[in-house]
């Protein structure tokens, strides 16, 4: 049975390479090549598409990376395997040696490339591996995979407005709509660090996204914060107004001075 | 080669063409931007506080020196051109010669400045003019043995360790990629791929040869021009270069391998980093007796995302200060966006400066 393959390079020469080893190992190793891309964006997109059984992906490509692409992939219901290839990232190979990851090292060797394709068709990177090295290595996402309906969709990092932790999920709020997620807000705070702010237990605020504070004197009927009153976060996009909880108030008050 | 750098190394012969000669000459540089602003600086500093201890009274110690600058500036100025001239006019001269000389020009100087001012100037009655005379050669031997003691410690010995630390390197994640760019056009272009081998030879040879080697602009140009060649095979169409070289003396020469990191630095971030088209903008102007050399590109609107931009123009600006001292000078900014890089350096390099 002929492998399906995904080639996902930036660099138009990689692709050719890549796309010649491969049918230099036709005879031993029967693949089809679906699809070649340049982007990690596009990668996802193929995955869906042409759902191959194997994805070569490069590490070091703008935007979205090569960690990053297969986060989101191994995040899919029935994940491709992924074999990662690299110039050279004395980082990220440490990392992927500490925890059995497959890579190959460009200039890629046939025998070499027939080796991993046969033992990625045994087994599927797995989840909780990728995680540990994206976290060995500080890498952060560009986006985060929302499932919606049975459908994987992407939602920029770039413009989430706040996070907030709900009863059972984080929702995530952009200027244009809400997405609901199950992963938490603790390890979005850890993975995104600076990028956010936490005002509140079950708050987080884009840094770039607040307009101003205001205080608020308390009602009556407070509403456990009450009597003194308590401040709020104005945002640019939005008119929401989140409460900011008077333990956390000096900390946001220092970074919003920062 | 010898990790210890001693003189005598390979690498001290030919040395004609090198920026860091050994101190043959221990007469101060006049004609030196750095020398003549540390020189001005302290012994003016050096005089206003003579005259601030030996006056009661801000107001006066200043008056004071106001009176006297009208003797020590001509004479400050006068005596950085004896040393220019002495250094260049007599550059063979024993050691043994070169150091009276130099301590006895300041005096000489502040002699004739005293003889044209001195019915309109300052009235020295603090003490005989003799006492002024003696401050001045006292303050010349002073300034000329901390110039010989600065050029002893640039000594060949050291300042190679410190060449060596500052050596340029092929980045791996260039090499490796740039192989395997050739590899896959070797079958479908031949052309191409020997083009792109000999380019990658030639960036090696420069890699390998002396950062201190002054080439002529051109050759530093073409380098960077056969390095664009491979990293557009290797990236595609998103990488556009915009060479806007102006009228540049032809004997216009620059530290080898100066400009190449730059733009260097400006794919790895502009273009490696970034998703869609990247155009770098090289610009090379020659403003009087300085050459500007100006390189931007564009960067991440996210200034979390920028960091590590400035990383590789550490080791630029190391080495622009060990050629050039104050001569020469690098700045950077964001602007829209794009990250601009200037240099500024003098347009000819004399071996002996």
């Amino acid at each position: 049975m002929t492998t399906k393959i995904l080639i996902v390079d930036d660099e138009p020469p990689a692709r050719l390479r890549m796309q010649q080893l491969l049918a230099e190992i036709g005879a031993q190793f029967p693949t089809e090549v679906v699809a070649a891309v340049d982007s990690g964006k596009a990668a996802l997109e193929a995955v869906d598409r042409d759902a191959p059984d194997i994805v070569l992906l490069d590490i070091s490509m703008p935007g979205m990376n090569g960690i990053e692409v297969a986060r989101h992939l191994a995040a899919r219901e029935h994940p491709p395997a992924v074999v990662f290839v690299t110039a050279h990232d004395e980082h990220a190979l440490d990392a992927f040696e500490v925890r059995a990851l497959d890579y190959l090292m460009k200039p890629v060797r046939a025998d070499r490339l027939a080796a991993s394709l046969a033992r990625a068709r045994r087994l599927v990177q797995n989840e909780p591996r990728l995680e540990e090295v994206a976290r060995a290595l500080g890498s952060q996402r560009t986006h985060l995979t929302i499932s919606e309906r049975g459908r994987m969709s992407l939602v920029p990092v770039d413009e989430i407005v706040f996070l907030r932790a709900e009863l059972k999920y984080v929702t995530i709020r952009t200027p244009q709509r809400e997405h609901l997620t199950e992963e938490s807000l603790t390890s979005l705070e850890e993975e995104f660090g600076p990028r956010f702010v936490r005002i509140h237990r079950n708050t987080l605020v884009a840094r770039k996204s607040i307009r101003a504070f205001e205080r608020v004197r308390g009602h009556a009927d407070g509403d456990g914060e009450g009597g003194e009153g308590h401040w709020e976060v104005l945002l640019k996009e939005l008119a929401d107004r989140l409460p900011i909880s008077r333990r956390q108030w000096p900390l946001v008050k220092q970074t919003a001075v920062s | 080669m010898s990790a210890k750098g001693a003189p005598g190394s390979p690498a001290s012969a030919g040395r004609e063409e090198t920026a860091a000669p050994i101190p043959a000459q221990v007469i101060p540089d006049g004609c030196n931007l750095g020398v003549v602003l540390r020189v001005v600086l302290a012994v003016n500093a050096v005089v206003a506080l003579a005259v601030l201890v030996s006056h009661a009274g801000w107001s006066i110690a200043w008056l004071r020196f106001v009176e006297l600058s009208a003797v020590l500036e001509p004479a400050l100025l006068m005596t950085l051109l004896a040393w220019c001239a002495l250094r260049r006019f007599l550059p063979g001269l024993p050691l043994a010669w070169q150091r009276p000389l130099a301590w006895l020009a300041p005096a000489a100087c502040t002699a004739v400045v005293l003889t044209i001012v001195g019915p309109i100037g300052p009235d020295l009655s603090a003490g005989p003019r003799w006492a002024a005379l003696l401050v001045a050669f006292a303050l010349g031997a002073g300034v000329q043995h901390y110039f010989e003691l600065r050029a002893r410690a640039f000594s060949p010995a050291v300042t190679e360790a410190r060449f060596q630390a500052l050596q340029s390197r092929i980045r791996p994640h260039f090499f490796f990629n740039s192989l395997n760019a050739v590899i896959a056009v070797v079958r479908s272009d031949p052309a191409r791929a020997e083009r792109m081998l000999e380019s990658v030879a030639e960036l090696f040879r420069a890699v390998m040869g002396d950062v201190r080697r002054l080439v002529p602009l051109e050759q530093e140009l073409d380098l960077c021009r056969q390095y664009v060649e491979i990293e557009q095979t290797r990236l595609g169409e998103r990488l556009q270069v915009e060479w806007d070289i102006g009228a540049v003396h032809p004997r216009a020469r620059v530290p080898q391998l100066l400009l190449q990191p730059v733009i260097e630095n400006a794919v790895r971030y502009g273009a490696e980093r970034l998703a869609g088209d990247c155009r770098i903008v090289v610009r090379v102007r020659q403003l009087g007796f300085r050459l500007e050399i100006f390189v931007s590109n564009p960067v991440a609107k996210d200034p979390l995302q920028r960091e590590g931009n400035q990383i590789g123009l550490a080791n630029i600006r190391g080495r622009l200060a060990l050629i050039y001292d104050l001569e020469a000078e690098l700045t950077t900014r964001v602007r829209h966006d794009r990250f601009e890089l200037t240099m500024t350096l003098p347009v000819e390099k004399r071996a002996n400066g």
